[in-house]
């Protein structure tokens, strides 16, 4: 299957469901072919990238958006699994979160994310943002996919 | 019986061996005996020559030597007398100088102790007994690693070998054991004590008791890092929710603006504003808060490159404004770079903001006196009146209508807290249309240009 035409699947580790809905939106109003899945923790997030448990049947992801913010196993926990995961770490992970905490910023970097942004507090700010990380990663980089 | 003899013959030589040692009586075995002897041979020597010349009779002769003899004798027992006298003044000088010295042991607040250099205690003062509960009866003659907790027990060694190399060791801190099993935190000095002959014959420890200072460190320590997890929830937890209405409201508006009533927009403004203002509050307080949880280096900071750094940091503010900002070599300080930096940033942009018509001056200059700087920043803005002057450095705390002049007010709060945790003071000359002048202590560098 040539690579142009396939959907890009995004998945978004998130466990607030209006950040969700929000994000939903944003990706929703871009012309991109894409699928985006949703985990609403760490562990439903890993099993969904390592495609184990209910989400044997899952496709292939191509990029993560990750909140650090998350109950039981804490975003940068995720992180450091999937960038020591040898099947995982390929996969660009761009940590999305309120925190501005320069801690949050350096361990996530420490880790190996690929990109840190901050969710803007205006509503076409943070769509703004939303769609840069899509142009960026979805358009211009070129991902190596499985 | 046999054994009498020489065992009497060794007393009677190691007496010798003591007279003629040394000692004031040295004096006498050494100088005094040798001199009287040949001086007695010579009397006798002259008496012989004489009386064969025929200078004198034979009775004549007799008195004579007599009584050069008795002179002889007297005058060697007067300067023998001297130079007793003398020894016995320095020995009581060297004497009342060891009691004081052994005074100020007795009374000093720190425990020391003296041990030999296999680690046995030859002296204990009372500190060490309050210290570590030993009585200095107890201690004397008894090992010092009583006091060592296990974990810590090969430190003495170490110890041991340095101090017997004649290395002094620097304070260094550690856990010793109290009599009832009880640890306590220490610094501990060690030097070599030497002998007369320069031999290092035991070893001086001196050891404060830290206890009170660590647990003063821990709780420090512990309300910072509590400090930081509030500044953390502050940075992540409480603007979430803020994003998050704000973000719906103008989902709301930007879907639905045409079914909403007239009044819808302007509620909607309002609500995103009041989120947005909350979190401006929010990360200025957090800003506040943070002055106080950094730890502060003794290190000497260039106040003109901190200056120099705001300056540039604010450029484009200072160019929107036109204001000229000038400034007078400024002296080293002893500061947080980055917080002097940031005192600069908040008083030039303050300065800047509160503009009158003019155009905006600014100028920074500074003058040391003893150990402290005293930097004056002085501006022709609008001033401030004399009631206000106590309540802008207060947090939160505005004089202006929001439509005038935006902001939240930590500006100036945040500028005396950096002061004041530098252990300066900072303080306001202004009247309302007659420009402001603050001021503001730092200590200064040692050397004035660092």
């Amino acid at each position: 299957m040539p690579i142009a035409t396939a959907p890009i699947e995004i998945l978004i580790v998130e466990d607030n469901p209006a950040d969700v809905r929000l994000a939903l939106e944003a990706l929703g109003e871009t012309a991109l072919h894409n699928n985006v899945h949703v985990a609403y923790d760490g562990t439903e997030a890993l099993e969904m990238l390592r495609r184990t448990g209910r989400h044997e049947n899952a496709p292939p992801i191509d990029i993560v958006l990750l909140d650090l913010n998350l109950p039981g196993k804490r975003g940068l926990d995720v992180l450091r699994e999937i960038k020591h995961d040898e099947h995982l770490k390929r996969i660009p992970v761009v940590v999305l979160t309120t925190s501005q905490a320069e801690q949050d910023v350096v361990q996530s970097y420490q880790l190996n994310a690929n990109a840190y942004v901050t969710k803007p507090v205006g509503l076409d700010d943070y769509f703004r943002a939303l769609k840069s990380i899509e142009t960026f990663w979805l358009e211009r980089a070129k991902l190596s996919r499985a | 019986m046999s054994g009498d003899h020489p065992r009497r013959r060794n007393a009677l030589t190691s007496r010798l061996f003591v007279a003629f040692g040394p000692g004031p009586g040295r004096l006498l075995t050494r100088i005094l005996l040798p001199a009287l002897s040949s001086g007695l041979v010579l009397l006798a020597l002259a008496r012989l020559e004489g009386e064969a010349a025929g200078y004198y009779a034979t009775e004549f002769g007799t008195a004579l030597l007599v009584f050069i003899a008795i002179a002889g004798v007297a005058g060697g027992l007067v300067w023998a007398a001297y130079q007793l006298n003398r020894a016995e003044a320095e020995r009581a000088k060297s004497e009342a100088e060891r009691a004081q010295l052994a005074t100020i042991v007795e009374t000093a607040q720190d425990a020391i102790w003296g041990k030999t250099l296999d680690g046995i205690v030859t002296s204990w003062n009372p500190a060490a007994e309050s210290v570590f509960g030993y009585r200095a009866d107890e201690m004397i003659g008894t090992p010092v690693t009583v006091l060592f907790p296990p974990d810590h027990a090969p430190e003495e060694a170490a110890i041991i070998e340095r101090v017997a190399r004649g290395e002094r060791l620097a304070p260094f801190e550690s856990v010793r054991r109290r009599k009832d099993g009880s640890m306590v935190q220490v610094s501990v000095g060690i030097s070599p004590i030497r002998g007369v002959d320069g031999d290092i014959v035991g070893v001086s420890t001196i050891v404060r008791d830290i206890s009170d200072l660590k647990r003063v460190e821990d709780e420090l320590r512990r309300s910072n890092a509590e400090l930081e997890q509030f500044a953390y929830v502050a940075s992540h937890d409480l603007q979430e929710p803020l994003r998050t209405m704000s973000s719906y409201v103008q989902l709301l508006a930007r879907r639905y603006r045409d079914q909403l009533g007239g009044d819808a927009a302007e509620f909607i403004d309002y609500t995103v504003e009041g989120a947005n203002r909350m979190q401006r509050l929010i990360q200025d307080l957090l800003a506040y808060a943070r002055v106080s949880a950094k730890e502060l280096p003794a290190l000497a900071t260039d106040a003109d490159a901190a200056l120099a750094r705001t300056v540039r940091d604010l450029g484009s503010t200072i160019a929107a404004a036109n204001a000229v900002v000038t400034h007078d070599a400024l002296p080293g300080v002893i500061a947080d770079a980055g917080q002097l930096q940031q005192l600069f940033t908040n008083l030039l942009s303050n300065a800047i903001k509160f503009r009158s018509a003019e155009t905006p001056a600014v100028h920074i200059s500074a003058s040391v006196s003893e150990n402290t700087v005293t930097f004056v920043v002085r501006d022709n803005g609008i001033g401030i009146a004399r009631e206000h002057h106590e309540r802008v450095f207060a947090v939160f705390q505005r004089l202006h209508r929001r439509d005038a002049y935006p902001g939240t007010g930590i500006g100036l709060a945040i500028a005396r807290k950096i002061v004041e945790r530098h252990g300066g003071r900072i303080w306001i000359e202004s009247e309302v249309g007659r420009g402001t002048t603050f001021r503001f202590t730092l200590p200064a560098a040692l050397s004035p240009n660092i």
